[in-house]
């Protein structure tokens, strides 16, 4: 593997007396989007903004590229997407995009080569002269990114830039991220949205201050002597109570007219409709691939339960 | 009607006809019709600015329409916002209550503002804490709380009333899975005691949980049925999924080929949108052949159905381009 683009070593950090992040390693190669994904709360942002040096940890160290943000002139070479964007609203696209050029400082003919190449690849030539506020979601969902890229940066760090926004324009998001990556650039990418963590090539889970688990989503989708069925009908609700108490049925999630089981790996599909005969015959049973978000679903669960 | 609202002989308790909302020149509802049955889920997607926010507003009397009718459980909305609005609750987009408050005083707070006599007020809060587990938090200052329990704490102070009706705009956005599912469940225990809920979401998985959808796009509905009757649409764009170990290899060099629409990547899997016209099987066995090519494990490539988030997708462009 090629030697990594962001490292991050045994980074801690506390607000007051809160201990938000305790002794947290990563590291993403070029070409790398590695996702960070965690609950609401878990520490996500405060990691990113540590990782392109607005907070300094307590203890730990970051680098980009081998240097660290003693070198004053790091923060100028990693793009960074905060929470919001962090768009000027009053100004245009073009000078939003102007601005970043400027504090970049490109020079004026550079700008303008610059801006009109992230315009085409962002689609956004028909909207130079919108206010950046006047934008919808998704388009000021791609000027940030534009402004982000616009010092040509080797390591990103985007944090949850797709929470409220549609999946058209997230759909289009991941097309240009995936340019992005394809160019070799190394991405950290935080995002509460299980589906978007599957995007990424790999995946650290952050919880009590640490990377609980870290792998490709592959990796961590598969749960050891488990997997999920779905149960559809339309009563399937009525049958709640008693599929959670058939055999081998670890946990179930209602959702509408289907509900999810985990269940041992011993039930199969046949055993499970076997059982069912005798609950509802009108219940249908289907295989769910392992998903990031049924298995991390199931451990929060199953961590509650154990809280009680 | 609804299906539901037949199943059960019920009518509709939203009826809103030839809604419609400008802003000056632009047209932000565009004479929609709306109808939802007593314990109903009715899901209300559509991209950022489709016209999501505004209808909702609408419907909950807190912006009056430019045209049409709205009435709520038989009141007209128009002529008697103050009875209709006795008979919905509504969670907002962003968090609404005081973030000093206890989540008690918070729902003390509420409970005077819809007027409840004391009693009545100490009852149903007492209801609410219990019924969506806030009672060991009730002492708790509201901006505290972990974001999946301020939903919570906004949907409690949304029933106080005893609604008949619900509004959730984006209730679940950003919040963890397991609160998400929670969520949900308790959006079925309301729906079953009666309440007709209207909900918006960009979660795709939390639009099939819902009885029945209407895709809004430019103001107008473009598509309106149950998760099952929007997937049964023939879609232009056919698909294919690629399971395997080399799958995310795959990705790098399918990318050029020109069939290839889009590649989405799952855990374990890529889901391919190929260009109308393409035939999947035969793209199928071209992509097999070159995987044993370049040595990278390819299990299974077939044609597969479409999802709720591909249909939506291609509804979405297929309406842009009209």
């Amino acid at each position: 593997m090629a030697e990594p683009i962001i490292r991050l070593h045994e980074v801690s950090f506390a607000y007051g007396d809160e201990l938000v992040l305790q002794g947290v390693s990563l590291a993403v190669a070029p070409g790398e989007i590695y996702g960070l994904v965690g609950a609401d709360g878990a520490g996500k942002s405060t990691l990113l903004r540590i990782a392109v040096g607005q907070l300094r940890p307590d203890a730990g160290e970051v680098t980009v590229l081998g240097q660290s943000y003693a070198d004053p002139t790091l923060r100028a070479r990693v793009a960074y997407m905060p929470q919001g964007f962090g768009l000027y609203p009053d100004l245009s696209v073009q000078e939003n995009l102007e601005f970043f050029a400027d504090l970049h400082g490109l020079s004026k003919s550079a700008t303008a080569v610059r801006i009109r190449d992230l315009l085409a690849r962002t689609g956004m030539q028909a909207f130079t002269d919108r206010r950046a506020g006047k934008l919808s979601g998704g388009m000021m969902q791609k000027l940030a990114l534009a402004c982000a890229l616009m010092s040509d940066p080797r390591a990103m760090f985007l944090d949850e830039p797709t929470t409220g926004v549609d999946p058209v324009s997230r759909r289009a998001f991941w097309q240009l991220l995936s340019g992005v990556r394809a160019e070799g650039v190394a991405i950290l990418y935080a995002t509460a949205n299980l589906d978007e963590a599957e995007r990424c090539d790999r995946v650290g889970m952050l919880q009590d201050g640490g990377i609980r688990r870290e792998g490709t989503p592959v990796e961590l989708a598969r749960v050891e002597g488990r997997h999920e069925m779905a149960v559809s009908g339309p009563r399937v609700r009525e049958a709640l109570p008693a599929l959670r108490n058939l055999p081998g049925v670890e946990l179930v999630f209602p959702r509408g007219r289907t509900a999810t089981l985990w269940v041992t790996d011993d039930t199969d599909a046949r055993t499970l409709r076997e059982a069912l005969r005798g609950i509802d015959t009108q219940l249908a049973v289907r295989e769910v691939y392992p998903n990031l978000q049924e298995t991390i679903l199931r451990q929060l669960a199953l961590e509650e339960a154990a809280r009680g | 009607m609804a299906e539901a609202a037949r199943e059960s002989g019920q009518a509709p308790v939203i009826t809103a006809t030839d809604l419609f909302r400008r802003f000056g020149d632009f047209v932000a509802v565009d004479h929609i019709h709306v109808t939802v049955a007593p314990g109903e889920v009715f899901g209300l997607l559509g991209a950022n600015g489709a016209g999501k926010t505004t209808t909702i507003r609408m419907l909950c009397g807190l912006l009056p329409p430019s045209g049409g009718a709205i009435e709520l459980a038989g009141v007209d909305m128009v002529r008697h916002p103050r009875r209709a609005r006795a008979r919905l609750g509504y969670v907002t987009q962003h968090f609404a209550l005081y973030g000093e408050l206890s989540v008690r005083e918070n729902l003390e707070m509420q409970a005077g503002l819809y007027g409840l006599p004391p009693g009545r007020a100490r009852e149903r809060i007492g209801w609410a804490l219990a019924h969506l587990s806030l009672s060991r938090l009730a002492g708790e200052k509201a901006r505290s709380l972990p974001l999946g329990y301020r939903r919570r704490l906004d949907l409690a102070a949304a029933l106080l009333h005893e609604p008949r009706i619900l509004f959730l705009d984006e209730p679940t956005s950003g919040v963890d899975p397991l609160a998400r599912q929670q969520f949900w469940e308790l959006i079925y225990e309301l729906a079953e005691a009666g309440i007709a809920i209207l909900v918006t979401t960009h979660y795709m998985d939390e639009a099939t949980y819902c009885d029945r959808l209407a895709l809004m796009h430019a103001g107008r509905i473009i598509a309106e049925g149950s998760p099952d009757d929007l997937l049964a649409r023939p879609l232009p764009t056919p698909l294919l999924e690629v399971r395997g170990e080399g799958c995310a290899a795959c990705s790098r060099w399918l990318a050029g080929w020109p069939e290839v629409l889009e590649i989405i990547p799952h855990a374990g899997y890529l889901r391919l949108r190929l260009q109308p016209g393409t035939d999947p099987a035969a793209l199928a066995a071209r992509l097999r052949e070159e995987a044993v090519r370049r040595g990278q494990r390819v299990d299974a490539a077939e044609p597969v159905p479409p999802d709720l988030e591909d249909v939506f997708v291609t509804l979405l462009e297929e309406d842009s381009a009209s």
